[in-house]
């Protein structure tokens, strides 16, 4: 598969002759990254798989119109995030569960998903993060995991590099508190 | 003062525990997922596509003159309920009278069509009498040879 730039994908996706081959192409460069993102947010694979979908299929319907002052992939990180935190507060309507429940409703299935394989530490470490609250949940995730850079975050989630730095650094000591009284 | 802005990235210094855990990823996804996925999603969007394509279709071809027949439909039953009252004999009028389902009848409305009955069968009668009285003039025929003959 070729590698093209984000604006090359764009430039194609304006074209009526290549649309759907720059559209698949970015849904193939984009889909891991996005898919991981919501699955640490999510944690079963079923749900990550649901929201990574309607993510994909809202951009298919909003590429058209986005604007290129915003990077693609910020773009496309914002609409997972958001995603994800619909499906989140869905969940907690549907099953009438209060907001520390849903989390630990996703603690006890990491236990039993099929789908991971973490040892004890690991698997200690995922609980720790499934604590924090949302937000400093989706910053330490982004932070720690994706290593991305805070005006990145600071573009997909609308917030200030500031913000986003005293977010990340409680929700480190939120976990290693966690984990040392474990 | 400590600036609270510059926090820094490095865990070691942060967090002696969490820097000690490796950074992997555990979780997993079923086998080919990632070259399944593409195929699903493109698949989602051509079916999204194809009913909206259906539905401007329908609107056109379908659901436009269906409307403005369920609406003339409408207007024309409406119509014709509210005549019924119009269209009752003079014996069901007479029923739902003495049965008291219509409750609500005004007592002049019955008078008048008391009146309205008694008048046409006068008017009939009358028109009777004038038939006969025509074909005896136009026959010269006499009354009283007709009544000599009885």
């Amino acid at each position: 598969m070729e590698h093209y730039s984000d604006d090359k994908l764009l430039s194609m996706f304006r074209e009526e002759d290549s649309r759907n081959y720059a559209y698949s192409l970015i849904v193939r460069k984009y889909q891991e990254r996005l898919y991981w993102h919501i699955r640490r947010m999510v944690i079963v694979h079923e749900d990550a798989d649901d929201v990574v979908q309607n993510t994909l299929v809202k951009a298919w319907k909003g590429l058209a119109n986005f604007k290129e002052e915003a990077k693609l992939y910020t773009w496309l990180y914002r609409i997972a995030t958001n995603e994800a935190i619909t499906f989140l507060n869905k969940k907690r309507k549907r099953f009438f569960i209060s907001i520390v429940d849903v989390e630990h409703e996703l603690s006890e299935s990491l236990e039993s998903d099929d789908n991971y394989d973490g040892d004890e530490i690991q698997l200690t470490l995922q609980k720790a993060i499934l604590t924090l609250p949302e937000k400093q949940r989706i910053v330490f995730n982004m932070k720690y995991y994706d290593e991305m850079k805070y005006n990145e975050m600071a573009e997909i989630l609308d917030t200030s590099v500031g913000a986003l730095k005293a977010s990340y650094h409680h929700a480190v000591k939120k976990i290693e508190n966690y984990i040392k009284e474990i | 003062m400590k600036n609270k802005n510059n926090i820094p990235d490095n865990l070691e210094n942060e967090a002696s525990i969490l820097s000690k855990i490796k950074k992997e990823n555990h979780f997993s996804t079923p086998k080919n997922y990632f070259e399944v996925l593409p195929e699903m999603i493109t698949s989602k969007n051509l079916n999204n596509n194809k009913l909206q394509f259906n539905f401007d279709k329908l609107s056109y071809r379908i659901l436009v003159p269906v409307s403005v027949f369920a609406l003339l439909f409408f207007i024309v039953f409406n119509f014709s309920n509210n005549n019924t009252e119009n269209e009752l004999t003079n014996e069901q009028l007479s029923e739902l009278i003495i049965e008291e389902e219509y409750i609500e009848f005004d007592d002049y409305l019955v008078y008048d069509t008391y009146a309205e009955i008694i008048e046409e069968e006068e008017n009939e009668a009358l028109s009777e009498t004038d038939t006969y009285i025509d074909y005896l003039i136009e026959n010269d025929i006499d009354i009283n040879s007709i009544i000599e003959e009885l």
